[in-house]
């Protein structure tokens, strides 16, 4: 997809969002609607104007290889180590986490697949719950 | 002279020194590691000095700041990959010398010039900030309102390569900065029904989310992961002699660079990475030998790193005067300042006095020791550029996860993170800068709260909003920027 039709997309959405919002907002009271009606209005009249711009503009051509299978990956399972995190403990989910992540992404050295994770949680105990004691979730641990 | 004493032993405690010293080594590790920036190492950091006194945190994120300014050069000399943006001019020369092997002595060069600008910065926030705060002491609501107003749009104009989406991104930052209940009224906006969202977002939470995400994600984007990049061995080495010849020869680009980093520092919106670039035009400009940039010409590193460590001190002086963030890393600083309960502004100084002099002292003390580790372990540092890229990645995430959680032990904010991250990451792919949102989000509830309080006194008039000269000064520059970036988004951009 070229940035000018990316652009198009997004000043579409941003239209429908601030318009929607701008009406939420006009029913707020006199002084604490103002300010909000104020922004919603330039974000307006800017989706407009990238939205004309997206014709106008001279956009130059450039190429990014981005790897999607990487970036799905490390979201859908930094996703699940959130959700987990709270219910299995946080120094159970963090080691499991890392090591799956580097694992799917191919990371190769067995023994630093092993250890870091192991050693990173280490240091995150020492660190919030030794020293700055954060009560962290324990889960199963506590 | 009590007062003088305090601050001093405050600062040189062994405490205050192993924090400095300590803050600075993560801080050019952080700088050094191509993908991390001194913006994220400083909101990383908060949540762990969030334990310490409001002092110490502070002497930690001065000394995690000016080292990754620094930090981000070893890996523009020895690889020609800037380990922050404001080393993009430093590889110009620094790469071609270190190919002609002469990496030591560009290292040197480096931290000569890092040291020389950070000194220069120093010294200018200690002899500027005191009076300047004097004096917006008495600023009003109404001259708030316009600075914050001319803040705004001059990140606007300078960040973005696309002035409509400089703005699109501020106004993303100001909604986000009105959710929650109004500062004067109590009412609430865009809670969405949710209880959590009442006391609005914490401007740190969103820092957080909208500097290490992105980031992370990015690194994984592309190009190889699973391996480091391998440093090559230094060959020659260079004695403190030849440096300090150099130096003694050159030592008005030294100077200069230093004076026009603090100067940009001080205007908010541009950053270190534009003062690297002005300070390489004009190191080239003033030389004997401008045909020899970009061969390997140890001037052209000094005129982008003094230039880039200038900005640190200079950057911190509309911070502590007045409340307002110039670039990425003040903006984090300012959430930093909020959760310790300290407003940051002109009353910082006559309140919590202690405090604003050991910040500013223990920056002083912090170039110290970051010349001292960059002198003797610049190839040291370098090693951080062997870690792979998949460890790092997730490591930020956790990272980021646990310090927002520290905060207010609170999940629902660690969810709110994670989402500012993904929307920031979108924004990214879609050329969106997001330095005008998180400038927005900290100034848009100061500009709101300001004109309505103008409002109030004035019952309504809004011709208080144009009365007196500092209004005029702050409104007529605010007009010049947006002007000025609409000229030059005009002139470049249209086909």
């Amino acid at each position: 997809m070229s940035m000018a039709v990316k652009d198009r997309i997004t000043s579409i959405v941003l239209f429908i969002l601030s318009i929607t919002s701008y009406f939420i907002a006009k029913n707020y009271p006199k002084g604490a609607g103002a300010f909000p009606k104020v922004i919603f209005i330039v974000a307006i009249i800017l989706s407009c104007a990238l939205f004309i711009s997206s014709f106008l503009l001279d956009y130059k051509i450039e190429k990014k290889n981005i790897k999607f299978f990487r970036i799905f990956c490390i979201v859908i399972f930094s996703i699940i180590y959130f959700i987990l995190f709270p219910l299995v403990g946080f120094f159970i989910a963090t080691p499991i986490y890392l090591f799956v992540v580097m694992f799917i992404l191919k990371y190769k050295k067995v023994y630093v697949l092993i250890f870091y994770p192991l050693c990173f949680t280490l240091f995150l105990y020492l660190v919030f719950k030794v020293f700055l004691r954060v009560p962290l979730p324990m889960g199963i641990l506590g | 002279m009590v007062f003088i004493l305090n601050v001093i032993s405050e600062i040189f405690s062994i405490y205050g020194i192993l924090l400095v010293a300590l803050s600075v080594a993560g801080g050019i590790a952080i700088g050094a590691m191509p993908g991390l920036s001194a913006t994220m190492g400083v909101a990383l950091l908060i949540p762990i000095t969030f334990s310490m006194t409001p002092a110490h945190g502070l002497m930690a994120l001065g000394g995690i700041y000016i080292g990754a300014i620094y930090g981000g050069s070893i890996p523009a000399i020895l690889l020609r990959i800037p380990g922050t943006p404001a080393s993009i001019a430093t590889t110009l020369d620094g790469f071609p010398m270190a190919q002609n092997g002469e990496a030591d002595k560009a290292l040197k060069i480096s931290i000569f010039s890092s040291f020389s600008g950070g000194i220069i910065s120093a010294l200018a926030l200690l002899l500027i900030a005191p009076p300047l705060a004097k004096i917006a002491l008495a600023f009003g609501p109404a001259e708030y309102f316009w600075v914050t107003l001319f803040g705004l749009s001059i990140i606007v104009a300078l960040s973005s390569n696309n002035l409509i989406k400089g703005f699109i991104s501020a106004v993303i930052g100001l909604f986000i900065g009105i959710i929650g209940m109004d500062p004067l009224t109590g009412f609430s906006r865009f809670d969405f029904g949710n209880i959590n969202l009442l006391s609005g977002i914490s401007p740190i939470i969103l820092l957080i989310g909208l500097y290490s995400i992105p980031q992370a994600l990015e690194m994984l984007e592309s190009g190889e992961i699973n391996k480091g990049s391998s440093v090559a061995k230094l060959q020659k080495f260079a004695s403190f002699k030849e440096i300090w010849k150099e130096f003694c020869q050159f030592w008005p680009a030294y100077l200069r660079s230093g004076i026009i980093g603090t100067i940009i520092g001080i205007v908010p919106g541009a950053g270190a990475n534009i003062a690297s670039y002005v300070g390489y035009n004009e190191a080239k400009r003033w030389s004997k030998h401008p045909e020899k940039f970009g061969t390997g010409i140890s001037e052209g590193i000094t005129g982008s790193e003094a230039a880039n460590n200038g900005v640190t001190g200079g950057s911190l002086i509309p911070l502590l005067t007045l409340g307002i963030p110039g670039n990425g890393v003040t903006a984090v600083l300012i959430g930093g300042l909020l959760i310790q309960g300290l407003r940051p502004g002109p009353m910082l100084f006559s309140q919590n006095a202690d405090i604003v002099y050991i910040f500013m002292g223990s920056i002083l003390f912090g170039n110290f020791i970051m010349f001292f580790l960059g002198y003797y372990g610049a190839s040291i540092f370098a090693n951080v550029v062997k870690i792979p890229k998949i460890i790092v990645a997730p490591t930020v995430i956790v990272l980021s996860m646990v310090g927002t959680y520290a905060i207010n032990n609170s999940l629902f904010e660690v969810g709110v993170m994670l989402i500012v991250g993904l929307i920031g990451y979108v924004m990214r792919n879609l050329n969106i800068d997001s330095a005008p949102a998180v400038l927005a989000l900290i100034l848009g509830p100061m500009a709101e709260s300001n004109v309505r309080r103008a409002l109030l006194i004035s019952s309504g008039n809004i011709g208080i909003l144009f009365t007196g000269l500092i209004n005029w000064v702050f409104l007529i520059a605010t007009v010049a920027s947006l002007v000025f970036g609409f000229r030059t988004f005009i002139r470049e951009r249209i086909k």
